[in-house]
């Protein structure tokens, strides 16, 4: 147990998923707007959902405290996206993640319809962040705290619990996913993935074809139901099944993306997928990003002098 | 001669790292029961361990998406229509966004008069999003069938909401 959770490891990985983590929610924010502004006008859905259900046991939002929600609304959801801007530069890396926790619960917990458990996953993600990024494992690269701090290059490691916090959090997500679904008969004669398929009107972007294709489909079903329980929970562990599986799972996630209309699910699983990544593998994707970025700018440098000659 | 410390073997069990390994021990031991399924002991112990879920954002209530597939193959479509023309002049617009989408399922899923309530929100939202004329209305139409693989899928009733309230001016 001493190696699981005290063993040194690399902050990179951490720092690099910190910044990708600012990245998505200010897309996150971007994208739920809209929703969030039909709950917290005046007579949304707020005073609705208050109407109609307790909020559970010590769940708790700032909008349960206030009569009038709107002008805060736009408050907290202005301090929302800044403190996002803020962990993604890594610029007051800790009061970021505080405010990012507080806004995120705040804006997110009274938004029971038009939400599922993707957003939840969110904001377990918030909290997860606000430990690391207090006890200051999350900036130590790719952040100005950094940059400003003299002893940057003296604090290379952190203890191994920083990631397996958010590693546990992922497995246990398709481990417990699997585990419920085997209570379905659906999933057991192999008839799920057809129904899922189906759903051609509501859920699925277009038709697939495969629904013609029962065994395909129950061939579907199982794989699916063996990558969550067995093989992303088990194989992901090893160093050298490590990267097959999580490129195994970017591939499941894209493909459920592109056929069905989800939300927010795909990005966030993904984007979970950086907890299990390495020193090497994060400096050759910084590389990359890096590479991309010079050659962007080289390409509009180009456009600029053709303009001006 | 060396002195005998007899509080050395304490110091050693309540140091500090111990004590945040049984923290993080705690923390994965409450995130493995809070996702089993519920039975008469997670029943007993859900108050020892719910407020700590409930005040940091974790609570997790099943990562259920898919766990059983409905039947229901819902169509969902926004009619616009002009008040002075009601009979030609309209349109259905798909929804394409997920998560509306998903709040307009939500509308169809619930019952009365939690329903009436998110359907007015939604169409407020949408007669806001579409930025319409004072003239102009939205609906919200449900074409349904129930998928059976056997058989074929079956048709069901088709389901309309509407806002109730007419704003002013618009009667002419």
């Amino acid at each position: 147990m001493n190696d699981f959770f005290y063993r040194s490891v690399s902050s990179k990985p951490l720092a690099f998923f910190r910044a990708v983590w600012g990245l998505f929610l200010i897309y996150y924010y971007l994208q739920i707007f809209w929703l969030l502004d039909i709950y917290y006008t005046e007579d949304g859905l707020r005073d609705v959902s208050l109407t109609f259900s307790e909020p559970p046991f010590l769940q708790w939002s700032f909008f349960y405290w206030v009569d009038h929600p709107t002008i805060f609304f736009y408050a907290i959801y202005v301090v929302g996206l800044i403190s996002a801007l803020g962990t993604l530069l890594g610029y007051y890396t800790r009061l970021c993640s505080v405010l990012t926790f507080f806004c995120f619960v705040s804006l997110v917990t009274p938004a029971q319809w038009g939400t599922n458990s993707a957003d939840q996953l969110v904001k377990i993600l918030s909290f997860l962040f606000m430990v690391t990024g207090i006890v200051g494992y999350t900036a130590r690269h790719y952040s100005l705290d950094c940059k400003h701090r003299a002893d940057s290059n003296s604090s290379g490691s952190i203890p191994a619990w920083a990631y397996r916090l958010f590693q546990v959090q992922l497995c246990s997500i398709y481990f417990f996913s699997a585990t419920s679904k085997m209570g379905y008969p659906v999933w057991h004669n192999g008839q799920a993935m057809q129904i899922v398929l189906t759903q051609t009107d509501s859920w699925m972007r277009f038709d697939t074809g495969l629904t013609d294709y029962p065994a395909f489909t129950a061939l579907l079903t199982t794989a699916a139901l063996m990558f969550e329980l067995v093989l992303f929970p088990l194989l992901v562990w090893f160093r050298r099944t490590r990267l097959w599986i999580l490129g195994l799972g970017v591939a499941f996630h894209l493909s459920i993306f592109i056929t069905m209309k989800v939300f927010i699910f795909t990005e966030v699983m993904i984007l979970l997928y950086l907890c299990f990544l390495e020193e090497k593998e994060v400096e050759g994707c910084v590389e990359r990003i890096k590479g991309v970025a010079a050659g962007v700018s080289a390409f509009c440098f180009r456009k600029e002098n053709q303009k001006t000659a | 001669m060396v002195k005998e410390d007899s509080k050395a073997g304490l110091r050693l069990i309540f140091t500090r790292r111990n004590g945040f390994s049984l923290l993080l021990v705690l923390h994965f031991t409450v995130l493995l029961i809070n996702n089993l399924p519920h039975t008469a002991f997670t029943y007993k112990v859900d108050g020892l361990y719910l407020w700590y879920l409930n005040l940091t954002g974790q609570y997790q209530n099943g990562w259920g998406m898919y766990n059983n597939p409905t039947r229901a193959n819902d169509h969902f479509l926004v009619k616009v229509f002009d008040l002075r023309n009601q009979d030609k002049e309209y349109a259905y617009l798909q929804i394409e966004n997920p998560r509306e989408l998903y709040l307009v399922e939500s509308v169809a899923y619930s019952s009365n008069p939690l329903q009436s309530h998110l359907a007015r929100a939604y169409l407020m939202f949408k007669e806001k999003d579409l930025e319409l004329s004072q003239y102009q209305r939205v609906e919200l139409y449900r074409f349904s069938s129930s998928i059976n693989l056997q058989s074929g899928n079956r048709p069901q009733p088709t389901q309309v909401w509407q806002l109730e309230e007419v704003k002013e001016g618009a009667d002419e």
